[in-house]
């Protein structure tokens, strides 16, 4: 049992992971919940046994619109949960990451559980509580460091796949199947779509030799959206340059604004008739909208479920990164697709700000776009030496077509293009994001860059070596000045750790000695509780370091999911289990101080031999 | 492994150790949870969850 309560975009990834899981695991019956107006995407789904939809309106309008009471929707959500609660669950997968989903994965009964959940209370006390548990490692890490807001660099569906096939090798054994075929595919949903909805798009929709380009010119949120007008010039770009494709704008009912706005800023003109632009905004249900993305060849859209539909579908993504989304996270999944992100340096974006402030919005200028994407088209169609480092080469190539199409961009003040690539897992595994412009690197990549290697060495084994994600050209004398601040902090959060390790280690000893951990002598007591404060004080020092340095950060609050979520009762069993803790902590710093080592090392300046040493001689010796 | 789609799951599997949960539904207070699905879904809708988690969150208190 699969449970998504939150927006399509996260159903989507829940699908991709469940598909290879699926696919490893053919056996799998897999039940699907997810609310309402977001469940189209399961029930399309043929390898997907039954999709329950959580009636979300039904049981909160009433109250949200003082209509009906608490009580009544009380019993509205006990009826709706108890056909769940009657099957016994061999796995209840808690993809939700919220409050409200952790409390239905604590109801239902299941022999296994993955996500948030609620430890169980005590029915007979009136005052007994039901906290939140991360019941495995991976949601300690979304816990502690996504929902922390700390950069990192592992992708959300890379995360929801591995953290279901770990707990699917452990209890039901290794997959009997490599699992070679893909899984994104053009026939990834079964759609319903009517043949009569497509025929409304025209005759050039149905021929076949014509390109489209699919514009989603909404977003959920409007800080994350692109200005009308930047579409617009976009759109005129495209087809005065390459009269091959075709435009289909898409968006909801709230985007026909948009779509009226663009239309005004490009004027009438034969280039961008309804012969060549088309649209479906406010007009399509899911399944046209799917089945349009998969016909076109490319995708145009900001922070987006169609993104991830897009990249289910295999077609090939430009992401606006603008506003307070997160590439590395919920970036185009697969190879070959392009994020720009103008993310860097937006006041807004790093301090949650309103949509005017985000002045990453302007910044993403539609040439760039444009330049980036006719860059990407003409890559596609040229085949080249694949000897030496393709990402400089391409970083060279990228700069040449800029300086060919008269475009400038200035990383620091402009956009920062990526490419996305999926690792062998030699490399680290999952999708990566490389930069396709040489871009310099700040703090902020670094940390997310370190981050991403140490949950993989926390979580799954799969790491690359120590810096290899890292280029000499991207390392700049700001990244280095403040790597050398965090050196003695860094060296200092690893002694703070190894003594909260050994200090938790002796509480363990100490108190597996005792009888009981509530009457002992008098001595013991006061030796466990100066224990106990002793710890107490390195949390503390633990969480002063991580609010001096953002690296250091995600220590300070996976130390509290950590400790938060300790198991057991008795005392000597929670000494060895805080133990654990610090010391997988203290392997994180360690991970850390090889990268900043790793980082500092490869920016000396490096003595570079002569090209004709008898020459220097002769002009030295003048 | 999927050809498009390289996982991360490897030797480390596991590591975290996932929850085994056997207690049964008289051990829980299910009223009590549904009460609780109920307000935080409420409070989700309005969007109250803004530093979520922290306050459930003590470190070893």
């Amino acid at each position: 049992m699969v449970i998504q309560l939150t927006r399509l975009g996260d159903t989507l990834q829940s699908l991709m992971a469940l598909r290879a899981a699926k696919q490893l695991y053919p056996n799998l019956e897999i039940h699907f919940v997810a609310r309402e107006g977001f469940a189209d995407a399961a029930k399309r789904i043929p390898w997907i046994e039954k999709v329950v939809t959580f009636p979300s309106e039904k049981i909160l309008a009433p109250i949200l619109n003082e209509t009906g009471s608490q009580s009544q929707a009380l019993s509205e959500l006990a009826r709706w949960i108890s056909p769940l609660v009657g099957s016994q669950w061999d796995f209840i997968v808690n993809w939700s990451y919220s409050e409200s989903s952790s409390y239905l994965t604590g109801i239902l009964p299941a022999r296994v559980k993955l996500g948030f959940s609620r430890a169980v209370g005590n029915p007979s006390l009136a005052n007994s509580t039901t906290p939140l548990v991360a019941t495995d490692g991976w949601s300690h890490y979304v816990q502690g460091v996504i929902q922390g807001g700390i950069r990192q660099n592992i992708h959300l569906t890379d995360i929801l796949t591995t953290q279901l096939l770990t707990a699917l090798q452990i209890h039901v054994g290794e997959p009997s199947d490599a699992g070679d075929a893909p899984v994104t595919s053009k026939s990834f949903f079964h759609l319903k779509t009517e043949a009569a909805s497509e025929l409304a798009l025209g005759s050039r929709w149905r021929d076949p030799s014509r390109k489209w380009i699919a514009f989603q010119l909404g977003a959920g949120k409007e800080d994350k959206t692109w200005d009308p007008d930047h579409w617009a010039t976009l759109a005129e770009k495209i087809l005065q340059n390459h009269p091959e494709y075709g435009i289909v704008l898409m968006g909801g009912e709230k985007d026909r604004w948009r779509e009226e706005a663009l239309r005004h800023a490009l004027g009438d003109s034969d280039v961008t008739s309804g012969r060549n632009i088309i649209s479906l905004v406010g007009k399509s249900n899911f399944d046209l909208w799917a089945s349009v993305i998969s016909r076109c060849q490319w995708l145009f859209s900001c922070d987006t479920a169609a993104v991830h539909l897009a990249s289910v579908l295999g077609t090939r993504v430009m992401n606006l990164s603008i506003g307070p989304a997160r590439l590395n996270e919920t970036g185009p999944y697969g190879n070959g697709h392009y994020v720009l992100s103008a993310q860097h340096g937006c006041p807004a974006c790093s301090q949650a700000g309103t949509a005017e402030g985000h002045v990453c919005r302007a910044r993403l200028r539609p040439e760039i776009v444009y330049g980036t994407w006719s860059f990407a088209v003409e890559m596609s169609s040229i085949s080249f030496n694949t000897s030496g480092n393709p990402s400089a080469r391409r970083a060279k190539n990228l700069n040449r077509h800029f300086e060919r199409l008269g475009i400038r961009n200035n990383s620091d003040t402009g956009a920062r293009i990526f490419r996305s690539r999926i690792r062998s897992t030699t490399d680290g595994g999952g999708v990566v994001y490389e930069p396709a412009d040489d871009h310099p690197m700040d703090l902020n990549e670094w940390t997310s860059t370190v981050m991403g290697h140490i949950a993989r060495a926390w979580y799954c084994g799969w790491v690359p070596p120590v810096g290899s994600e890292l280029t000499r050209v991207r390392i700049t004398t700001e990244l280095i000045q403040k790597l050398r601040e965090l050196d003695e902090s860094s060296q200092l959060l690893s002694k703070i750790c190894e003594e909260a390790n050994r200090t938790a280690l002796i509480l363990n000893r100490r108190s597996a000695r005792l009888r009981s951990d509530k009457v002992m002598r008098i001595d013991d007591r006061e030796e466990l509780n100066e224990l106990g404060r002793r710890l107490r004080d390195l949390d503390l020092l633990i969480e002063r370091l991580g609010k001096t340095h953002v690296p250091l950060q995600a220590f300070a609050q996976m130390s509290k999911v950590l400790m938060h979520n300790l198991q057991g009762e008795k005392l000597a069993n929670l000494g060895k289990e805080s133990a654990n803790c610090y010391r997988q902590l203290a392997e994180g710093v360690k991970i850390l101080r090889d990268w900043l080592k790793h980082t500092l090392q490869l920016a000396r300046p490096v003595a570079i031999a002569p090209a004709n040493p008898g020459l220097i001689a002769v002009e030295g010796a003048r | 492994m999927a050809t498009d789609m390289t996982l991360l799951i490897g030797a480390k599997g596991g590591a975290g150790g996932e929850t085994v949960d056997d207690s049964t539904l008289e051990e829980i207070n299910v009223e009590r949870m549904l009460v609780g699905f109920l307000r935080a879904l409420i409070s989700e809708q309005f969007g109250e969850q803004s530093g979520r988690y922290e306050s459930e969150i003590g470190g070893h208190a």
